[in-house]
């Protein structure tokens, strides 16, 4: 059982430390400091596309989107891989049947909103799109 | 209790171990990066045989598969319906029903840690080798606790499972 301890303890710290590296190099990096950013709303079925423009310090999307909860009704529900958007001015997605799709600059967002860093200029538009 | 004949001992069996399968992973949904489907994939492949192995493995994707009516379907059913048939290829090639918890742990360990790879090719695929590539680095913590902790469950449960299966087989299934 000790054995089984001791190898359990090695294979966490060897993931711990490539954690680490991941952190280090690879993961997206927040910027500090005010960023000017616009949020794009487009909800076709409901003939809605907004944009919003914004100066904030925060440093991720989803912190901007609480902040702005007033103007953006941004509802967002947890899950394993993070937060996820299931709604926008007041408009809910049926998960069985279309989502909020996230693009920055017009190009997929590949992380979620809990880690997708902001950055000043960019434009992130929320599509409800089906699936 | 009169056994049935072998082929619908058979096909209880494994949907039962199918459903029971899918039971521990809702269970665990909740905890990122923990599962116990490939650990009780590989045991039942390791004492039941191949043959029934995959054949749990695709009853078992079919039923998650049916959750897509409630998360929305992806090509993470794809993902599936080539990760868990492949699993128990891997387990029979690797695994033997006498094989030791620390081959079972490094067996499914790596499995867990490369588990989105084929999800990579998915998308290379679909939409091209920069969103493959972003979409397999940002998963990198996901696929470093998936790797870890099949290696803990399995190294801890792989001969106890195994075991007791093997038990039971021998003693009610009558396999």
């Amino acid at each position: 059982m000790k054995k089984k301890i001791g190898i359990s303890a090695a294979v966490l710290a060897v993931c711990a430390l490539i954690f680490v590296g991941y952190l280090t190099f690879l993961a997206p990096k927040a910027q500090g400091g005010q960023k000017s950013v616009k949020i794009e709303v487009v909800i076709p079925s409901k003939n809605i596309d907004r944009t919003f423009q914004y100066k904030t310090d925060r440093s991720y999307v989803s912190e901007l989107l609480d902040d702005k909860k007033s103007d953006l009704q941004a509802e967002m529900e947890d899950s394993q891989y993070g937060k996820f958007i299931s709604g926008m001015l007041g408009v809910k997605a049926d998960p069985a049947k279309e989502y909020f799709h996230l693009k920055v600059d017009g190009t997929d967002a590949t992380v979620g909103v809990s880690q997708l860093p902001l950055e000043n200029g960019k434009i992130y538009t929320f599509t409800l799109t089906s699936l | 209790m009169k056994q049935g004949t072998p082929a619908i001992r058979d096909i209880a069996l494994i949907g039962v171990w199918a459903a029971l399968t899918f039971g521990v992973k809702l269970v665990l949904a909740p905890v990122i990066g923990v599962e116990l489907v490939s650990l009780l994939l590989a045991v039942f492949t390791v004492v039941a045989g191949f043959g029934r192995g995959i054949a749990a493995a695709l009853v078992f994707t079919s039923i998650t598969v049916l959750e897509s009516a409630y998360y929305g379907a992806g090509d993470w059913i794809v993902l599936y319906y080539i990760n868990w048939p492949l699993l128990t290829v891997l387990t029979r090639v690797f695994l033997k029903k006498g094989s030791g918890e620390l081959r079972a742990a490094v067996l499914l360990g790596l499995f867990g840690l490369l588990f989105d790879l084929p999800s990579g090719g998915i998308k290379l695929v679909l939409f091209g080798p920069v969103y493959a590539l972003t979409y397999l680095i940002s998963g990198i913590p996901f696929d470093l606790a998936h790797g870890a902790s099949n290696f803990i469950t399995a190294l801890f449960l792989f001969r106890p499972l195994a075991d007791r299966l093997d038990r039971l087989k021998s003693g009610i299934w009558k396999i």
